[in-house]
């Protein structure tokens, strides 16, 4: 199953066309943020890692716009 | 443990893809003026007439790109403010280039600051291209000879009073190069 | 619209205080909560101007049906950016849990009447219902720091230092994460490494594993004492700019647990075939059908993560998906979606919407035959580790109230629906030994920075 997913990444990283520093305009606002709300999803992973057999995933990202 | 980041200087990369090369350089040891990239020109609408880089020759131009969603940029302009009332008495001119797509963000954003140069607008970005913006912002200083000597990409606070003091230095240069005759100057009188 | 994380969003590593349920319920099974070492919840730092505040506050209302657990828990998030690309965040939380949980009794048609935690009394249940055992008010308190130090203009790591406290549970943890972006900004690699502490101080101490509860207030059997587990988490982590308006995330994580991770006080009911309970005389001397919980004493637990945001002409969709699989037997899949409507002006709407599905672990059951009990090696009726579907249907509105400040509001409804493993027995049939779980969750926040 990881494979599968793996390969699947890959390939749709593929599709990715090279950005220019100038255009990160809409991937900045806030609401393009990989997390946009915090403490939602702070609050979230409580319930579900209390109520629920799987933990993890999330970590940290890029994004952005990229300044400096 | 704190590490410190130094940003980057003086780095120039070789640009392939468009018509302009750009060399790196450290050191203000004397280098025939050649050695520097000539900066492209440009023509760009403003609030009031259109900026035009080659008018600009016979001063030190700090030439910034920034955009109103770039954060460190907005941060860079009250230093901007600072440097063209610093240096009024000097040749020194600034001109921020807008590379918002939407014209009525980067309005809000002037209407915010009472700047003291000009802004022009390159919603294409096509002067960005030329100039090989790599990051937001990005700033050049462009010698009187219409030569850039310096890129910096990204604005830290850290770095402002560097910035500062090679201003100095280049309108110095400038200053020692016009009280010499020598041959290769050549400067318009505005 | 306020500009909250318009610089390099890789380097606040966050830490949930997030609990290995395996292990963590308390004596009135609430929330159970560890510390996960990894930068989770992955926020990106809160952007600022250099020596600008962000404080980010909210407080969550989650309540079960049916008397169970009801949580109250408001949490503040403090950072301030030290220098364009250094940042210092601390976090702090609070909650209280009171209502009753399952300990994993399956309902007969009589009254039962199990030995408390403390090992002190006894409680019952009425007959024909689930045995619930009822908590009384708890407290915790959680907190953490994460310090994101840059190399250059590239390259950052965070490092990260998490506690929780209640009364009968402790966690430690530490964390390290390097990020390093592409020349053009475009893609950001991530390495993590984290490590967690957990003491269990159970009330009335360690349930002996596999052995039969004892009646309240005689002797215990050796229960008693304290113990431990540690927990290593290895992350792996790319972020990529697909197109102007979208920008996607994978992560592979890697958990290694080992320990103390049975339930301190969850049992099993033993049964006979006719689902009766198994009677006195195959018991010891003042036990009850009731057999204490096994786990092994080792987890290890991989991660595939993956999430997409796109921005449309004005809306935001938010989705993504995680695979789960653990050597428990346990794998699972969970899909998230946020839409992110724009109101025009400076509100919006966003719907919200989670489905998650698992199956069971290797060693749940929902009971235990008194004939298999000598050939047990691991076994828990823990309802978390049994094969269910959770759905998760929500609406969150937020508005600006000036450019600095913004207050949000989130009301959702979650479910789970249990599938039940073992054959339903005679004693059991016409009574819901797995009934669902139905939850509401009602969040507030407010945001302001300067």
């Amino acid at each position: 199953m990881f494979r599968i997913l793996l390969i699947t990444s890959v390939l749709s990283l593929s599709a990715c066309a090279s950005v220019q520093p100038w255009e990160k305009g809409l991937l900045a606002k806030p609401s393009m943020a990989l997390v946009a709300d915090e403490n939602e999803i702070f609050l979230d992973e409580h319930i579900y890692f209390s109520k629920e057999a799987s933990t993890g995933g999330q970590g940290v990202g890029g994004g952005g716009c990229g300044c400096n | 443990m704190h590490i410190y980041a130094f940003h980057t200087l003086m780095k120039f990369t070789y640009k392939a893809l468009t018509p302009t090369l750009f060399f790196a350089l450290l050191t203000l040891s004397h280098v025939a003026r050649s050695d520097y990239p000539v900066a492209p020109e440009f023509t760009l609408p403003s609030q009031d007439n259109p900026i035009q880089l080659s008018k600009l020759q016979g001063k030190l131009v700090y030439v910034d790109f920034w955009a109103s969603w770039c954060r460190p940029c907005k941060t860079s302009f009250p230093w901007m403010i600072s440097m063209k009332e610093k240096f009024k008495d000097h040749p020194f001119e600034i001109v921020a280039i807008n590379l918002d797509k939407d014209k009525t963000l980067a309005d809000a954003f002037i209407k915010s600051q009472a700047i003291n140069f000009p802004v022009a607008f390159n919603p294409n970005a096509d002067v960005a291209e030329k100039y090989g913006v790599e990051g937001m912002p990005s700033s050049y200083l462009v010698d009187a000879h219409g030569h850039l000597r310096i890129r910096y990409t990204g604005f830290w606070n850290k770095s402002k009073d560097e910035k500062e003091q090679m201003i100095k230095r280049l309108l110095k240069q400038m200053k020692n190069t016009t009280n010499t005759t020598a041959n290769t100057t050549h400067l318009v009188e505005e | 619209m306020q500009l909250k994380n318009t610089q390099r969003e890789a380097n606040l590593s966050t830490q949930t205080n997030k609990v290995d349920n395996q292990n963590k319920t308390s004596i009135k099974s609430k929330l159970t909560m560890a510390t996960c070492a990894l930068l989770q919840a992955g926020a990106p730092a809160a952007q600022a101007e250099t020596g600008d505040w962000n404080v980010d506050a909210a407080t969550l209302y989650y309540s079960e049906a049916d008397g169970r657990v009801s949580i109250f828990e408001p949490v503040v998030n403090v950072s301030k950016q030290i220098n364009e690309d250094e940042y210092l965040k601390f976090k702090l939380v609070y909650d209280v849990l009171t209502g009753s949980t399952p300990y994993g009794a399956v309902p007969t048609t009589t009254t039962q009447t199990f030995t408390k935690p403390s090992g002190n009394g006894n409680y019952t249940t009425p007959a024909g219902e689930l045995p619930l055992n009822s908590s009384f008010r708890d407290t915790r308190v959680a907190g953490g720091v994460d310090w994101t130090i840059p190399f250059d203009r590239l390259k950052n790591i965070t490092f990260g230092g998490n506690f929780s406290k209640e009364y009968d549970f402790n966690s430690l943890a530490a964390s390290a994460t390097y990020a390093q972006d592409s020349s053009d900004r475009n893609r950001t690699y991530t390495v993590g490494l984290g490590y967690t502490s957990d003491t269990w101080d159970p009330v009335g101490g360690k349930n002996p594993e596999l052995t039969y509860m004892r009646i309240g207030g005689t002797d215990q059997n050796g229960k008693g004492g304290t113990d431990s587990k540690t927990t290593t988490d290895f992350m792996l982590g790319l972020t990529q700019v697909i197109n102007r308006s979208t920008i996607m995330q994978f992560n592979l994580g890697f958990s290694n647990s080992s320990g103390y991770l049975t339930d301190p006080y969850r049992f099993i009911s033993v049964l006979e075939s006719d689902g009766t309970l198994t009677p006195d005389s195959n018991i010891p001397t003042d036990a009850r059908p009731y057999l204490y919980e096994k786990r092994p004493d080792t987890r290890s637990r991989n991660t595939f993560f993956w999430r997409t945001v796109h921005h449309l002409n004005e809306d935001v969709v938010n989705v993504s998906y995680r695979y789960f699989t653990d050597d428990w037997g346990i794998n699972s899949h969970t899909l998230d979606f946020r839409y992110r409507y724009e109101l025009g002006g400076s509100h919006y709407l966003q719907p919200h919407l989670r489905y998650y599905t698992q199956s069971s672990a290797d060693f749940f059951a929902n009971y235990l035959l008194e004939s298999n009990v000598a050939t047990t090696d691991f076994i828990s009726a823990d309802y978390r580790l049994s094969e269910f579907v959770g759905t998760t249907i929500g609406l969150k509105y937020g508005f600006e109230i000036d450019k600095n400040s913004e207050f949000t509001i989130r009301t959702e409804f979650m479910n789970q629906t249990y599938t039940v493993q073992d054959e339903i027995l005679a004693e059991q049939q016409g009574l819901d030994i797995a009934p669902d779980l139905n939850a509401v969750i009602f969040q507030v926040g407010f945001n302001i920075h300067w």
